[in-house]
């Protein structure tokens, strides 16, 4: 894999991780999950 | 006396029936064909920008107007819209596409997730287990879809069989309502889904080079061949454009199920928190796992030069020809072809119990009939919509429908509610409505994009599909002469559904009135 394709795949994958870990945070800090 | 909707029974239920209602077979199938096909690492930059410009506003729009139309007792487009822009008498029809998109693609897409199923027992018995080339997998799935006889399947038998399990499943999740069947269904089957994704992901990273006489076929060329970026095409209107396609599929937004699903919710509950975590856990099912299983498996075991007739080989070939051969190479193939189908019908079911919502919560709602009932005509109807797309698949029908119901109008659709919203609801309403009991605040960037660019890049890919695709789709021109009296009923079947609905709302509407109700 080139280094572009590497930045792009950790530029997506971050982007989306940090999303759902910053959701599921707020969520839980709340305790309304379940 | 208007009967008491249900409700979720918690957040978890409704955050995971949603992301249960957008990831679906297109996250693990046509995201890694559309990504390879059109620039690689490069379609990320039109596919992100088209998820916040595009997915995520309609996502938090849907949500919003959901439980804004909920709290008048109204859990479908026709009700909503109407409550939405009451001066019009005209919008609830409009409002009709939002249970006949659902419809269409529920009378499809339960017999597609039936394969999966059917594929996953067939795989555990290692019926395809000694099958090595694509020649001899192709048999196998025209033999499955009874779309010729030979040694593998002789008629329709085996696949109607697990159509008939599919189908009995979903109506029987659906007849224990929201809580006890969707949500209850959802709260195992994706944490279930992602169990199996995972599995599967950590197999194709530690495939490495598993044939040392060929070192460039590995596991991180595979990676690139999905990543490396081809700037180029970006350039290409049609490469945005497929990305906007794609955001669209993935989120199942502009369908009308959303909007069902948030009905349920209570005038003071979060929509814009639940709303992105929905969002990104199908980014994270689409992006991360879906993007690291197919292609790059499929590279290490039939390498470079074979790669581009693969990922033009469509959705299906990849998932039902591709995907059991790779999986034929591996050790305990058996197994891990078994997690692929299976993984696949989670996705499949958790999509196709929530596209049959919106008409069963048409009938709830708006003719005041009790689940066991409403469930029951939606069964009968169904069941017998559904034939056509069972016996005449060799026909075209399901591309049809796909089309009309899974494709056209879902635009349509969406370019309607982000009108509705921004400019008749009233960009201010429509931001204090959002933010009703929210956990968080949206970036107020997201008011010009709501109003203006959400429209407009709907408007774009709405004007590009009228000037492309109007001529040779109304006139069949690329379907073949065989096939043109199927798609031709296909297409009055659809007008007829279309119509009786529009009725259906018209007498709803038209008895309310006369009972003197209030939200007329």
């Amino acid at each position: 894999m080139r280094p572009g394709g590497w930045i792009l795949l950790i530029f997506a994958w971050g982007m989306i991780l940090s999303i759902t870990v910053f959701c599921f945070r707020k969520i839980l800090a709340k305790k309304e999950l379940t | 006396m208007a009967r008491t909707r249900e409700t979720w029974g918690s957040r978890l239920g409704i955050i995971m029936a949603v992301a249960g209602s957008a990831v679906g077979l297109g996250n693990f199938l046509r995201f890694p064909a559309k990504a390879a096909s059109n620039g690689g690492g490069a379609f990320m930059i039109p596919y992100i920008t088209a998820l916040f410009l595009l997915g995520l506003p309609l996502m938090w729009i849907e949500w919003t107007l959901g439980r804004y139309g909920g709290g008048f007792g109204h859990g479908t487009a026709p009700g909503i819209f109407h409550r939405v822009w009451r001066k019009n008498r005209f919008i609830k029809y409009f409002g009709v596409i939002g249970i006949f998109g659902p419809l269409v693609i529920f009378i499809y897409y339960t017999y597609i997730a039936s394969w999966t199923l059917g594929y996953s027992f067939l795989a555990l018995a290692g019926k395809f287990a000694g099958i090595s080339d694509q020649a001899g997998m192709q048999g196998f799935l025209s033999g499955y879809q009874g779309l010729r006889n030979n040694q593998y399947f002789s008629g329709l038998g085996c696949a109607y069989t697990f159509f008939l399990i599919t189908f009995t499943l979903n109506i029987a999740v659906i007849y224990r309502g929201i809580k006890g069947g969707i949500e209850k269904m959802c709260r195992w089957a994706m944490p279930a889904l992602f169990v199996c994704g995972v599995i599967l992901f950590i197999r194709v990273i530690t495939l490495g080079t598993p044939d040392a006489a060929k070192p460039d076929w590995n596991i991180l060329n595979g990676f690139g061949f999905l990543w490396n970026p081809d700037f180029s095409r970006l350039k290409e209107a049609r490469v945005w454009l497929e990305a906007a396609g794609q955001i669209f599929f993935t989120l199942s937004v502009g369908i009308g199920m959303i909007l069902t699903y948030a009905s349920y919710l209570s005038k003071g509950d979060d929509v814009v928190l639940s709303g992105l975590t929905a969002a990104s856990m199908n980014e994270v099912a689409e992006v991360i796992l879906g993007g690291s299983i197919i292609i790059p498996a499929a590279f290490v075991f039939f390498g470079p030069a074979q790669m581009e007739s693969i990922v033009d080989s469509g959705t299906f070939n990849l998932g039902f020809v591709t995907m059991p051969l790779v999986l034929n190479h591996v050790p305990w193939a058996q197994l891990f072809s078994f997690i692929w189908f299976f993984l696949l019908f989670l996705a499949g079911v958790t999509s196709s119990v929530s596209l049959a919502q919106p008409a069963l919560a048409f009938l709830q709602d708006e003719f005041d009939i009790g689940r066991d009932k409403a469930v029951a005509i939606f069964a009968v109807v169904t069941f017998v919509l559904c034939q056509p797309a069972v016996f005449f698949l060799r026909n075209g029908v399901v591309d049809e429908l796909d089309f009309w119901g899974g494709t056209f109008f879902i635009v349509v659709f969406a370019t309607i509610e982000v009108v509705l919203f921004a400019w008749v609801f009233g960009m201010e309403n429509a931001w204090d409505e959002i933010h009703k009991g929210a956990d968080m605040r949206i970036p107020s960037v997201y008011k010009f994009i709501i109003r203006y660019i959400t429209p407009l890049f709907l408007l774009v890919i709405l004007g590009t599909w009228f000037w492309q695709e109007w001529r040779p789709i109304l006139l069949m021109a690329r379907v073949s002469d065989a096939d043109k009296p199927y798609i031709l009923i296909t297409r009055l079947g659809l007008f007829t559904i279309f119509m009786l609905l529009s009725i259906l709302v018209r007498i709803s509407w038209r008895r309310k009135r006369m009972k003197g109700g209030q939200d007329i």
